[in-house]
């Protein structure tokens, strides 16, 4: 059952997570909290699907965010009256009616490569040889003369830079290409 | 909700699910990208992290997406595949004119496919699955192939010919259609070709089976008489053997259900425990095996997890009242 949940949430939530993240950054003045309220609405996210998966995911996620937000606004100390306004004027329904961005299979392999380019040299080195010409850890640690551990742990700050990497660029890619016609400006400070 | 709404950092988190990732990756547990619950089956230190909480889970199941999406990087490799991105939507309008389906199962064909036109091959690509394993690949030319558990393929395009040679296990097309570039699937016996559809293929010994659910597909076989040729059209099953083939009419549902493993289940109709039990048998570690030949007779029907062998079996204990011994990886039905 659980493996439902998983794969529900691999194929509907994580591909939201360039929308989920500007949305978050567009509402909440503290940046460097977005990845902490990102985790969090994924984890209210999960549990509420493993009652019953929703019909309409990017509709539950982007209220999800929203209660999360205003949870976050009743039990913070100090609050920028920007924020507050903001959620007062709220019309989420112009965030949910997007459309589902939708990347070729060509498009997908240039963000990947250029979010591989972004990662610090060794890391790159190791990630490439690990997943573009399919060796395994010990045969990349072989082959550049380092250690498995050493490897291993490239691997885990690789995983990590890259998955940052390509929320970034989606950020990006989805700014210039739909900014304008989001109604997403009312509510920038 | 949870109790507490401020998060906390998600940074330990992250790097702990990372940790995970790498190491699990060193010990080559994700080669074959299996699901979250099987992964806390094969190391239990990471089934204790991961159920700890669920920022846990949706942590690494967050990283995992992405080590499963750099995969297409494998195609710069190359230049000639590009992995199925699993985020891509396609568009539905495309995926019903493009909609046809065929399964092949061949087995126990040893030989290696040869190229009969001369013409110097190009490098095949290879993909693989292992048991529970499925993947998902876009090709170059825009063509989706679902590998299921145990499937070894090859691919070889040219600019006159798209080339699939299935050397086992079960593979599903969704071919772009491109009528001046056949797409050919050598399977064993069966030679299968199409200009643009969809189907599923699987090799299991000396039959390759074709279930067609949409569009037209033309199956070859090479067989004692020197090789026969049938179409088939959506709803149709054919089986290409050393015999000979044989198309039945089995209907849009009977199609459906052979496919039904694309979605992670299976499902039965009136089916000999015995064969349930052996289709449940490639795709899990954990063996049903049955005691005797009355308990394999028994026919059962209804749709269940592919990967879940211990919930059948539960079933199999509170609905058909049989008994069921479990030791180490095996699970022995028998008749009370």
């Amino acid at each position: 059952m659980t493996e439902t949940v998983d794969q529900w949430f691999m194929r509907e939530v994580l591909p939201l997570e360039t929308e989920l993240e500007r949305f978050l950054a567009r509402h909440w003045a503290n940046h460097s909290e977005v990845s902490d309220l990102r985790q969090e609405v994924y984890s209210r996210l999960y549990r509420s699907a493993a009652n019953g998966l929703p019909r309409n995911t990017r509709a539950l996620m982007y209220s999800t965010a929203r209660h999360l937000m205003i949870d976050m606004v009743r039990r913070k100390r100090v609050v920028s009256i920007d924020t507050v306004m903001d959620f007062e004027s709220w019309d989420v329904s112009s965030e949910e009616a997007g459309p589902f961005e939708t990347v070729s299979a060509r498009q997908e392999l240039t963000m990947l490569q250029s979010a591989l380019e972004t990662l610090p040299r060794r890391t790159r080195e190791i990630v490439y040889m690990r997943r573009v010409q399919g060796l395994s850890q010990r045969e990349t640690a072989r082959a550049l003369g380092v250690s498995e551990p050493t490897v291993e742990r490239h691997v885990s700050q690789g995983v990590r830079l890259l998955a940052d990497a390509l929320a970034s660029r989606g950020i990006q890619r989805g700014e210039q290409k739909k900014g304008r016609d989001r109604g997403g400006r009312r509510y920038e400070r | 909700m949870s109790a507490d709404p401020r998060p906390k950092s998600s940074d330990a988190i992250e790097q702990a699910a990372a940790d995970w990732l790498a190491s699990l990756d060193r010990n080559g547990l994700l080669d074959s990208e299996p699901g979250v619950d099987e992964l806390c089956e094969r190391n239990d230190a990471f089934a204790v992290w991961l159920i700890e909480k669920t920022a846990n889970r949706i942590a690494f199941l967050r990283l995992y997406a992405v080590w499963q999406r750099s995969g297409r990087l494998a195609a710069l490799r190359s230049g000639q595949l590009i992995e199925h991105p699993s985020l891509v939507r396609r568009p539905f309008v495309q995926a019903l004119a493009t909609a046809a389906c065929v399964a092949v199962a061949v087995l126990g064909f040893g030989s290696l496919w040869v190229f009969g036109d001369g013409a110097e091959p190009p490098a095949p690509l290879r993909y693989h699955t292992d048991r529970g394993g499925m993947q998902t690949i876009t090709l170059e030319d825009g063509s989706v192939v679902t590998l299921n558990t145990e499937t070894s393929i090859t691919v070889a395009f040219t600019a006159e010919e798209r080339r699939v040679e299935l050397f086992s296990g079960e593979v599903f097309f969704d071919v772009a259609s491109a009528p001046e570039r056949p797409f050919r699937i050598e399977a064993g016996d069966g030679k299968i070709e199409v200009l643009g559809t969809s189907f599923g293929v699987e090799r299991r010994a000396s039959i390759v089976e074709v279930a067609v659910s949409e569009g037209t597909v033309w199956l070859n076989s090479s067989d004692v008489t020197g090789g026969s040729a049938s179409v088939l059209k959506a709803g149709m099953i054919g089986y290409a053997s050393p015999e000979g083939l044989i198309v039945e009419s089995s209907g849009l549902d009977a199609v459906d259900s052979r496919l039904l493993w694309r979605e992670g289940r299976l499902r039965f109709e009136e089916t000999p425990l015995r064969e349930v039990a052996k289709e449940f048998n490639r795709y899990n570690t954990k063996q049903l095996i049955i005691s005797d030949e009355v308990t394999g007779n028994i026919e059962i029907g209804g749709t269940f997890p592919l990967d879940n062998v211990d919930a059948f079996a539960r079933l199999a204990e509170n609905g058909l009242g049989l008994e069921a011994r479990r030791s180490g990886d095996r699970i022995m039905l028998a008749g009370n």
